[in-house]
């Protein structure tokens, strides 16, 4: 029992810091959908894979992840200087389907497995949780001092301003790109950073983890949560988390219906993304 | 021989599907990713009515094309219909929603390991060439059914009307014209066309709920390469990307050609984001 709510709490601050990020950051701030926040999860948690799976020490190949996807953020960000909307939501589109296709070729259809963990911490499970804290709370912590301090400044008003109207916001001598890409940039790198904690939190990748189908969910679910505030991406993050975990203990074990509980999952998560777009007419600006 | 001819015909699949995004994006301005799960509903449509009903090979396939065109007229009807005016990137999430409502849903109905539709396919032989059957269906339908819809959507005044909507679509409706019979129209013939599509794969390769999805992005990306919204340009992309990455990849044993793709694709979205053969507006 004590396992599985550990393994639950672990999912819940994995899940928050990639919701986060998206929503606090990327989404509220620039304006940008994007969708392909998860592609960085995938790339983080590749580059790691990938150096570890080949005798790198631990601390070094979270460097080199961290280096290797840095670099594809600062790529993309660029992208977001000439795209913008519905093109840049493709291109993101695009981005996660080249990670998930990398993460499968790369490595095999289950990632690698059998990877060690840095240097202080061991290989049980309560190292686990140990080491997601270590690493992951300082992220978190970060982000929020980020959105608070962004909050307090005059940058706050000039970022909606760059995202309402970029033309007056350029008029003021703001260089609206430049903004726009710092923001993407970091808010990215946070993903890449979960990605590759969580290499080290399971000691192995997991393709699957990247796939589109969980990227919508997670925005669904930060959609749901509430766009821009910070008890949204914990609503959200509870919500990614827990929807199924409910779904399998009462329906499948508890009446012991047969039925997969994570397409059940989706299918609400599904409908509920299409629903609350339609009826959020917030949501037309991010 | 008969696998070059193969491939080109898978090509040519490719290039159906991605005419039905180019269709709908040149009407209802939008990449519609449920598009994609088109292709799995006809397949599993087509799997249900031969295999579980015990249907024959040419009524199965007639029951997965209506199936597939209800499919995308029904997509219109419950979700994109509200979405009308809304800026296209809430339509492009959306659509992802009802693709994942629609891939989990078969996942759920029929299970996720691969299926065979069972049909055998004969070689055939014209003159010292030989074919699968399925090749010669793709073929038909590129030759046949793309021409038609050009023809229609240019010439008809209900294709004008399909393509008044993207350009004005105050004006038609200031007209007292009615924007949901000509949207009906694209999304239907662009879920045929996925339909002819699914089922050519069905028969060719295997059928799985996430199929949709792996074809799909080929004729995605071959629809941004071609021009969004230029209607033979997907066709021109399909012949000029897909073909010969699908060939290396046959042949030469190449790695991640879906990745070279991709990156070709982004490439050209961020050099020339109107792709390579851009459609041109034309002012009603």
């Amino acid at each position: 029992m004590l396992f599985l709510i550990g393994k639950i709490l672990g999912e819940i601050i994995l899940a928050f810091v990639l919701i986060l990020s998206l929503n606090v950051i990327i989404l509220a701030r620039t304006g940008l959908w994007s969708i392909g926040h998860i592609g960085f999860f995938g790339l983080g948690m590749l580059f790691s894979g990938l150096a570890m799976s080949n005798g790198v020490n631990p601390w070094l190949a979270g460097a080199m992840g961290l280096a290797g996807s840095a670099g594809s953020a600062a790529l993309v960000g660029a992208a977001s200087l000439r795209l913008k909307n519905d093109y840049f939501l493709i291109l993101s589109i695009g981005f996660v389907y080249i990670v998930h296709a990398m993460n499968l070729s790369l490595s095999s259809i289950n990632g690698f497995s059998g990877l060690s963990r840095p240097w202080p911490f061991g290989t049980g499970f309560e190292q686990a949780l140990l080491l997601l804290g270590a690493m992951l709370l300082p992220a978190i912590a970060l982000v929020l001092w980020l959105h608070f301090r962004l909050r307090q400044s005059s940058l706050d008003a000039i970022c909606a301003l760059a995202r309402e109207n970029e033309d007056a916001a350029q008029a003021l001598g703001v260089s609206t790109p430049w903004l726009r890409w710092h923001l993407f940039f970091w808010g990215s790198l946070v993903a890449c950073w979960a990605g590759i904690v969580f290499t080290f939190y399971t000691m192995g990748t997991s393709p699957e983890r990247c796939s589109m189908a969980s990227g919508i969910m997670l925005f669904a679910c930060m959609i749901l949560g509430g766009i821009g505030t910070v008890t949204g991406s914990i609503l959200g993050s509870l919500a990614f988390v827990l929807v199924p975990r409910l779904l399998e203990l009462t329906l499948v074990d508890g009446l012991g219906w047969s039925f997969n509980a994570s397409h059940s999952a989706q299918i609400i998560f599904g409908c509920m993304l299409i629903s609350l777009l339609l009826l959020r007419k917030g949501a037309d600006h991010g | 021989m008969e696998l070059i001819w193969d491939q080109i015909a898978l090509a040519g699949a490719i290039a159906l599907v991605a005419f039905g995004f180019t269709l709908l994006y040149s009407v209802a301005r939008f990449i519609n990713f449920a598009h994609q799960s088109t292709i799995s509903v006809s397949a599993y449509a087509c799997y249900w009515a031969h295999i579980i009903l015990g249907l024959g090979i040419l009524p199965s396939i007639g029951i997965a094309l209506v199936i597939a065109t209800l499919f995308g007229i029904l997509e219109y009807c419950l979700v994109f219909r509200s979405f009308i005016g809304r800026p296209a990137h809430l339509l492009v999430v959306a659509s992802f929603g009802v693709s994942l409502i629609v891939e989990s849903g078969l996942a759920m109905i029929f299970g996720t390991a691969n299926k065979s539709l069972g049909i055998e396919d004969p070689l055939v032989s014209i003159s010292g060439v030989s074919f699968y059957v399925r090749d010669i269906y793709v073929w038909c339908a590129l030759i046949v059914i793309i021409p038609v819809i050009v023809l229609y959507l240019r010439r008809a005044r209900f294709g004008l009307l399909a393509q008044a909507i993207p350009v004005n679509i105050r004006q038609v409706r200031i007209w007292g014209l009615s924007v949901n019979p000509p949207m009906i129209l694209v999304f239907g013939l662009s879920a045929l066309l996925a339909g002819l599509a699914g089922i050519y794969l069905g028969i060719g390769w295997s059928v799985f709920p996430g199929m949709g999805l792996k074809w799909g992005i080929w004729a995605f990306s071959v629809a941004i390469i071609g021009g969004l919204g230029s209607l033979y340009g997907s066709l021109l992309g399909a012949a000029v990307v897909a073909l010969p990455l699908l060939l290396a990849y046959r042949f030469g044993g190449a790695v991640m050609a879906d990745g070279i793709l991709f990156l070709f694709t982004a490439g050209v979205l961020l050099v020339r984001p109107q792709g390579l053969f851009p459609l041109r507006m034309r002012r009603i």
